[in-house]
């Protein structure tokens, strides 16, 4: 582990790369800010400009813009009630309310300090568990990945919400369809009506970009937050930012907040399909239930520890995302299925085989969290008055200029047109289900996942002679495969008997 | 039409039309000539996918539903502004298609022009200006700074005879 320490330090210390987490932590807190945009279209955005730089900087890069992006909602959340990202809902129940007070500046500094502990907890425990989980991940074969994958499929639909689940079932089914377009490994030409625009299958960032940032953007218009005539909902003009200064009672006071948050966020971020914004819930209600009765009359009206506790719970569970991802190849959150599909790009296989194979990419990004939440403090802090700004952009302006960006992120990749028609066919059909309420991020990850499943599928049938017996007779497989049916029948039963009692 | 109110129940129909859709073109799907008598073929993962899709989605459809206001599909769209939403669509549609006969640069300030327009900017000056300036930023940056190749258009080469 020391060595690998210390490859990381080596690799994320290099001029570049420190001015990856630079531009990432920057980015990223921009883009954050801006409704409509998150984590995931944020770092769909970067890739083709990763695409020059090794895997282990663009890697970096992609880490520096979704804990930036983690960061920057919170921001529009305090100032204008708009939470930039859906981990920033729980912020804005206080966050607001301090800033309607005139604490605007102490709101978004304790919020700004929050996300540092739980970032920087966060990754110290990250360090401790990725080599225990990459020492076991080594023993694993095809059959084993094969279980994995499934497991993967089914816990982010699992962990969907109440009466979700069947929904994000059928979405990572449909991602999975969409998986099988294009050529299969074994040549054959799937689904491509003769188009040579779909030989090589649909690309992950179209994907991506039409169903969370076109999608998403084209979701607001419809509901029509903003007129032309008011620049702002509600909320205060960016200038009424005030002292960024938080006393030492004050701090004293959101000490073990900070501290259990940061260690709930972490271990529900592990969990794949759980993420930021059920960590933050999490935390806003545990700490409300902890609290002492007249701190507890406080949440919902600018309490700092109703703001302290889901802001460092969603940076410690996007550093806790990051441990599936990297250990076995299981994005944790849509977020990290787009780093995902990243990788695949570079070339590297995400996986157990990434501790061994690419120990650079691996560690260097392990340690530039570390760097990545020193530089969000010491830069964003006094930057956030200027950023503050851009959110002054009317949107009449701001939102063509989003889906320009997303347009032409995509057309960069390939240069082909017939990708911008596809992604707005494609983004189209997110709406709808956008609309209809199907969750989305399933539908990426059964995308991501469709084709190493299948993969790794015929490879154990092949090793096992055609059999399907390796899915109970090798301990590790089967060991998976239990998890998972549980994983998926639990919530399924639970949905299947809530709705059985509501029939009229 | 109570069926057709229910936001579930209607993504469940979509995504079983699609999958029935999906299961056609299966049989599409040549046989590898030289696999023989394999037992997982380019066919297997797909029929698969689809029986399981159209079984849950079934599931979805006939099931005992919660009713109420929240997955009531007209009280959700209530109060959409379908106009701009439509109209920026096919906005994106026109560029994708027109982005080849324009070329970037003019494909670019038309879409975000009308991009502009479309949502209710009115100030001719500040439109022109953002969609000029971002326009020419960003071809700027793309070919200049990343040696990125964008193509000037069929337009340009018919009027000017460029290459």
């Amino acid at each position: 582990m020391l060595e690998g320490i210390l490859i990381g330090l080596n690799t994320a210390f290099t001029p570049i790369n420190l001015a990856m987490v630079l531009l990432g932590c920057f980015a990223g807190t921009f883009i954050g800010m801006l409704p409509g945009l998150g984590p995931v279209s944020a770092i769909a955005l970067m890739i083709p400009i990763t695409y020059g730089l090794d895997p282990a900087s663009g890697m970096i890069l992609m880490a520096g813009v979704y804990y930036g992006a983690v960061f920057g909602g919170s921001t529009s959340a305090i100032l204008i009630n708009a939470p930039g990202v859906s981990g920033a809902v729980a912020t804005a129940f206080d966050g607001h309310p301090m800033a309607k007070k005139g604490q605007a500046g102490k709101a978004l500094a304790i919020a700004a300090y929050s996300s540092f502990v739980g970032g920087t907890v966060g990754a110290i425990l990250l360090l401790g568990f990725v080599p225990i989980l990459a020492k076991l991940s080594l023993s694993f074969r095809s059959a084993d990945y094969f279980a994995l994958m499934l497991f993967g499929c089914t816990a982010i639909a699992a962990f969907s919400g109440k009466g979700q689940v069947l929904k994000a079932v059928l979405m990572t089914l449909v991602g999975l369809m969409l998986a099988t377009v294009g050529e299969d490994p074994s040549g054959i030409q799937r689904f491509t009506f003769g188009m040579p625009d779909l030989y090589d299958g649909i690309s992950f960032l179209l994907l991506s970009m039409a169903t969370f940032a076109l999608a998403e953007a084209l979701f607001v218009i419809l509901r029509n937050e903003q007129t032309v005539d008011q620049p702002h909902s509600e909320g205060l003009s960016s200038d009424k930012l005030g002292s960024l200064k938080v006393s030492r009672d004050e701090v004293k006071d959101m000490a073990p907040t900070v501290g259990r948050s940061s260690l709930l966020g972490f271990f529900v971020g592990i969990l794949p399909g759980a993420g930021a914004t059920i960590a933050s819930f999490l935390a806003y209600g545990m700490e409300r239930n902890l609290a002492p009765k007249d701190k507890q009359e406080e949440f919902g009206k600018g309490s700092a520890r109703g703001l302290a506790a889901p802001e460092t719970a969603n940076n410690a569970a996007s550093t806790g995302s990051f441990v599936p991802l990297l250990t076995l190849g299981i994005p944790g959150s849509a977020t990290t299925a787009v780093m995902l599909g990243a990788l695949l790009s570079y070339g590297v296989q995400p996986g157990p085989r990434l501790y061994v194979d690419h120990p650079e990419v691996f560690w260097s990004v392990i340690m530039s969290m570390y760097v990545g939440n020193i530089l969000l403090l010491v830069l964003n802090l006094p930057l956030i008055p200027y950023i503050s700004k851009l959110l002054d952009i009317p949107k009449q302006l701001l939102t063509p200029i989003i889906l320009f960006f997303s347009l032409i992120g995509v057309y960069l990749v390939s240069f082909n047109t017939v990708d911008l028609t596809m992604m707005v066919i494609i983004g189209t059909a997110a709406l709808v289900f956008r609309i209809l309420d199907y969750p989305l991020a399933p539908l990426l990850l059964g995308f991501i996942l469709g084709g190493m499943m299948e993969d790794n599928l015929r490879r154990a049938l092949i090793i096992w002679d055609g059999s399907w017996e390796f899915l109970w007779q090798r301990p590790i497989t089967a060991t998976i495969m239990v998890i998972t049916i549980v994983t998926l029948l639990l919530p399924l039963m639970s949905s299947l008997k809530n709705k059985r009692k509501h029939v009229p | 039409m109570k069926l057709m109110d229910n936001r579930d129940r209607v993504g469940s129909i979509l995504i079983l039309l699609f999958s029935f859709f999906y299961l056609r073109f299966i049989f599409e799907i040549p046989f590898d000539p030289t696999a023989g008598d394999a037992f997982f073929t380019p066919r297997t993962l797909p029929t698969g996918l689809a029986v399981l899709t159209i079984v849950c989605a079934f599931f979805q459809l006939f099931l005992p539903v919660k009713t109420g206001e929240e997955l009531s599909l007209r009280k959700a769209v209530e109060g959409f502004e379908w106009m701009p939403m439509i109209s920026l669509l096919l906005l994106m549609l026109v560029y994708s298609l027109s982005f080849n006969f324009f070329g970037f640069a003019v494909a670019t300030f038309l879409f975000l022009l009308g991009g502009f327009s479309i949502l209710g900017e009115r100030r001719l000056k500040v439109s022109i200006s953002v969609a000029g300036g971002l326009t020419l930023f960003m071809w700027g940056v793309l070919t200049q700074l990343f040696d990125l190749y964008l193509d000037s258009g069929s337009l340009y080469r018919l009027v000017l005879g460029g290459a």
